[in-house]
């Protein structure tokens, strides 16, 4: 009888042993997934500000500052360049245009070792056709180029997309041609 | 057989009594030591939340001084009374960076630290058509000698320049450059 006591009580004794060596390990799990989550939440690399600001607007800024900028031929604007060369009253020798355009986006953009879209739609972006496109080809090295970044593949690049910029520049036909502005930053110099 | 028995349980009483003591300094030893892991731990989060913010403060400082240069009226163009965006005049900036780079002109650099602070750098370059000479208008100047820069914030940002010398089509395409530095103490 003796013994049988003997033998509950160190039942018991090892039963309570466990439990409490099960309550150690239930409460270190939680300190450490605390831990781990607080170190992952003071290690996020906050927003960068400044580039935020300057990116929200950078492709409008450039096409409104672009819109109204003389030309290399006399008398003209860039828009009025590219309403020339459009329409075709021979204005201005319309070889001027594609250089000009890409000397700017290169000093500007290229410079800055951001990819760019540069693109002007005979109408519409929908129903449009693009009747000029300039991109530069230095996103080789990232892995994507520009012209592979489609709508639905935004997503899933390794380049992400600004807000784009949008000029419209009325025809003398009564209909308007739409110039896009898209600016890329490569995933992990956001 | 008994005086024997009853030494025992003594013995055996205090092994167990020595045994507790044991059990309740290794619970305060751990307790004490997860008590200085969590610490530890707390504080160097507080540290980084803190640096994290100090550099906030600084980016959103810099933004607000971005906004009062590309703003200041003693830059900006006007065409017929009406105020252009992100548009500057290059005789007024001209005139500005003058005023502002006079050695002795100290109040006058102070009465402008107010709207961009005296550790800016701001400066514009004509790039379409014709490329020109970057103009500097205001140059950064610690407040302290013995102060490196330690931090610095810069964007570029596509402007138009007035040229109210030409008659037609006076404007040309820029890139206004703003740094902001910031200082702290030189590491020796």
């Amino acid at each position: 009888m003796a013994q049988e006591t003997a033998k509950n009580y160190g039942l018991f004794a090892s039963r309570k042993a466990q439990t409490e060596v099960f309550g150690i390990a239930v409460i270190v799990i939680l300190l450490v997934i605390g831990m781990v989550l607080g170190l992952r939440a003071a290690m996020q690399p906050s927003k960068p500000i400044v580039q935020s600001f300057v990116q929200s607007h950078q492709s409008q800024d450039l096409l409104n500052a672009l819109a109204e900028t003389r030309s290399r031929c006399p008398a003209l604007t860039i828009t009025d360049e590219i309403k020339d060369w459009r329409e075709g009253t021979n204005l201005c020798d319309s070889a001027y245009l594609e250089p000009s355009l890409t000397s700017i986006l290169e000093q500007t953009l290229a410079s800055q070792k951001k990819p760019y879209r540069f693109r002007i739609f005979g109408g519409d972006i929908e129903d449009g056709v693009t009747i000029l496109s300039i991109s530069n080809d230095m996103t080789a090295e990232e892995g994507t180029s520009v012209n592979e970044v489609d709508e639905d593949q935004i997503g899933i690049s390794l380049l992400v997309r600004e807000k784009p910029g949008f000029l419209y520049i009325p025809t003398g036909g009564g209909s308007t041609m739409t110039v896009m502005l898209e600016i890329f930053t490569p995933v992990g110099r956001r | 057989m008994r005086e024997n028995n009853a030494a025992r349980l003594t013995f055996l009483r205090g092994r167990r009594a020595q045994m507790k003591q044991m059990e309740t300094i290794m619970v305060l030893v751990i307790f004490f030591i997860l008590l200085a892991l969590s610490l530890i731990f707390y504080g160097a989060l507080g540290k980084s939340s803190i640096r994290q913010q100090v550099q906030e403060r600084f980016e959103t400082d810099a933004v607000k001084i971005m906004q009062n240069a590309l703003f200041l009226p003693e830059l900006a163009c006007t065409d017929h009374n009406l105020r252009k965006e992100n548009c500057i005049d290059r005789y007024k900036a001209a005139a500005l960076a003058e005023l502002l780079n006079e050695q002795l002109n100290t109040d006058m650099k102070l009465f402008y630290a107010k709207e961009f602070g005296v550790e800016t750098d701001l400066s514009f370059k004509v790039i379409f058509p014709d490329e020109e000479a970057e103009v500097m208008i205001a140059e950064a100047t610690p407040f302290d000698i013995n102060e490196e820069i330690i931090s610095q914030e810069q964007a570029q940002i596509p402007i138009s320049i007035k040229d109210s010398e030409r008659p037609y089509n006076e404007y040309s395409l820029g890139i206004m450059t703003i740094t902001v530095y910031k200082y702290g103490p030189r590491n020796s």
